[in-house]
């Protein structure tokens, strides 16, 4: 059996995980689940994210710095691919698919081109470490943290409680009706691309410090991101943001009993056997939300 | 307010209005009447921009809007009730009215003045709504948003008869005020307590015009055109 100090650290670290998790799916909530556009370049906005912050910091430029380009490349990104290319076919969903499928490997080729195939790193601006009941941690990480799940309620409380919150939801549903309400859907669009490009190039900047950068990361960041927010029921960024931190805990406590691969592996089954379960017991029409 | 010259418009290549020409005046209400298939949705749909015409023109208040998104149509005050009432299922019924705010930033109080029943189911989500609650925060929405053209397609469907009569009453009031309507109707209690003109349309195209005054004296044409008949209020 392990020691209870670990069990401490395990929980302390899953829910900081859990948050960052979150964080990372918040940008496809909006996207995916309120929009209904399937973007597979999440993951590789996200690196975009972290690459910028490396190569801002190569360049001896502030980490501080890469907390406010990040997020204008991602978001830039995103806004372009929408504009010029998805836009134009309305937003259909296996041209959507197809189409950001090619991106994602292109972006990815691009990373590979400019940092090369080994990991990267970035050192945090600062690391202290902090003295817990029985264990230490990373201060950088828990400050990380700590933003994340910030960012993620106040990005919560925007959606579900402001007025482009109604927008999105509007002009997902019935695109010509709120045309016809006076809305310009192709704008809405265009700041719901922006909004989630920028929240997941912020967190790939974020996390840089304690990840590894390299031109494949997007691909693990875009699949927990769809496990994230289906697990928390798609369209409800609360429910991302419950679904990140079970998962970040699940996946902290199995690890102190498997390897962190194995771990990965058993969490990420158990949300699908969730999911699986969850629908075989839903009531015919869905749950009411 | 309102003019359409020659307009040609349909649905992948196929044309579905074959060649309509309307003219409407300031508080002029119209009311477009056919069989199914004859084409009306269509019209209503070009009107407002959802379908692109194949040739022709749309002039709005002067304004040339043939090809415009229907968001720039819609911010010349055009109000408009599509068949499927566009009710959004996801949102509740106040985020309904208060999504349309850019058209009229006092809709919400002005459609609960209008309708109060929508007041009570406020909080309920569109998609939660009967048939009848949905048409009516449609119509609601519409009317409040105090528009200068008014583009209803079978506004009464689904709504009890005083339910009819208070729409028809709100119709009057906003026609009176200088509001232009254009409306794809069946319904004979509202058809001749509002209409000004009433419009047939066969096959796409618009094969006779009759007046208020003419109205009742061409109840044998409608009889014919359309089974429709009317026995007073």
């Amino acid at each position: 059996m392990f020691p209870l100090e670990h069990l401490g650290l395990a929980l302390f670290d899953g829910l900081v995980n859990g948050s960052v998790m979150a964080f990372i799916a918040l940008g496809l909530t909006i996207v995916f689940g309120i929009m209904n556009v399937v973007n597979l370049t999440h993951g590789e906005l996200y690196m975009l994210g972290a690459l910028t912050c490396w190569l801002l910091v190569q360049s001896m430029l502030p980490y501080a710095s890469a907390l406010i380009v990040a997020p204008l490349v991602s978001g830039g990104v995103a806004v372009i691919i929408n504009m010029l290319i998805l836009q134009r076919f309305g937003h259909e969903p296996g041209q959507t698919i197809l189409a950001t499928f090619g991106l994602l490997l292109i972006l990815q080729q691009v990373a590979l081109a400019i940092m090369g195939p080994a990991p990267r790193s970035v050192q945090a601006p600062f690391n202290p470490v902090i003295e817990l009941a029985g264990f230490s941690y990373s201060g950088f990480k828990l400050v990380a943290g700590l933003v994340s799940i910030s960012i993620s309620l106040l990005v919560w409380l925007v959606v579900e409680g402001s007025r482009l919150g109604s927008l999105l939801r509007a002009s997902q549903e019935n695109r010509m009706m709120a045309e016809s309400l006076g809305i310009d859907t192709n704008r809405v669009f265009m700041v719901g691309f922006a909004l989630a490009g920028a929240l997941v190039g912020f967190a790939g900047a974020l996390t840089s410090p304690f990840r590894q950068i390299h031109f494949l990361m997007g691909f693990d960041a875009l699949a927990m991101s769809f496990v994230v927010v289906v697990l928390g029921g798609v369209g409800r960024v609360g429910g991302t943001i419950t679904a990140g931190l079970a998962l970040g805990l699940l996946e902290s406590l199995t690890a102190l009993l498997l390897t962190p691969t194995l771990a990965r592996v058993l969490t990420v089954a158990l949300a699908l056997l969730y999911i699986v379960a969850r629908r075989l017991g839903a009531p015919r029409g869905g749950w009411r939300y | 307010m309102l003019e359409i010259i020659g307009l040609r418009s349909g649905y992948n290549g196929v044309e579905v209005v074959r060649g309509v020409s309307l003219k409407l005046v300031r508080g002029e209400v119209l009311f477009v009447m056919g069989r199914n298939g004859a084409g009306k949705t269509t019209l209503l749909k070009t009107i407002v921009g959802h379908i692109h015409p194949i040739e022709g023109r749309i002039i709005i208040e002067g304004r040339d809007v043939t090809g415009w998104a229907p968001h720039k149509i819609a911010l010349l005050l055009v109000g408009y009730v599509p068949q499927d009432r566009g009710v959004f299922a996801r949102l509740t019924v106040e985020g309904n009215l208060r999504i349309a705010e850019r058209l009229n930033d006092g809709i919400v109080e002005e459609a609960y003045r209008l309708f109060p029943e929508l007041e009570i189911l406020r909080e309920r989500r569109g998609g939660e709504l009967s048939g009848g609650e949905q048409q009516i925060l449609a119509v609601a929405r519409a009317l409040a948003s105090r528009p200068r053209l008014l583009v209803m397609d079978e506004p009464a469907t689904g709504l009890m008869p005083p339910i009819i009569r208070r729409l028809a009453d709100a119709i009057k009031k906003l026609s009176s005020q200088g509001t232009s309507a254009i409306i794809v109707e069946q319904n004979p209690a509202l058809v001749f307590e509002v209409a000004d003109r009433l419009a047939l349309m066969e096959n796409g195209k618009i094969t006779a015009v009759i007046e208020r005054d003419r109205l009742l004296e061409n109840q044998s044409l409608l009889r014919n055109a359309l089974g429709l008949t009317y026995s007073g209020k």
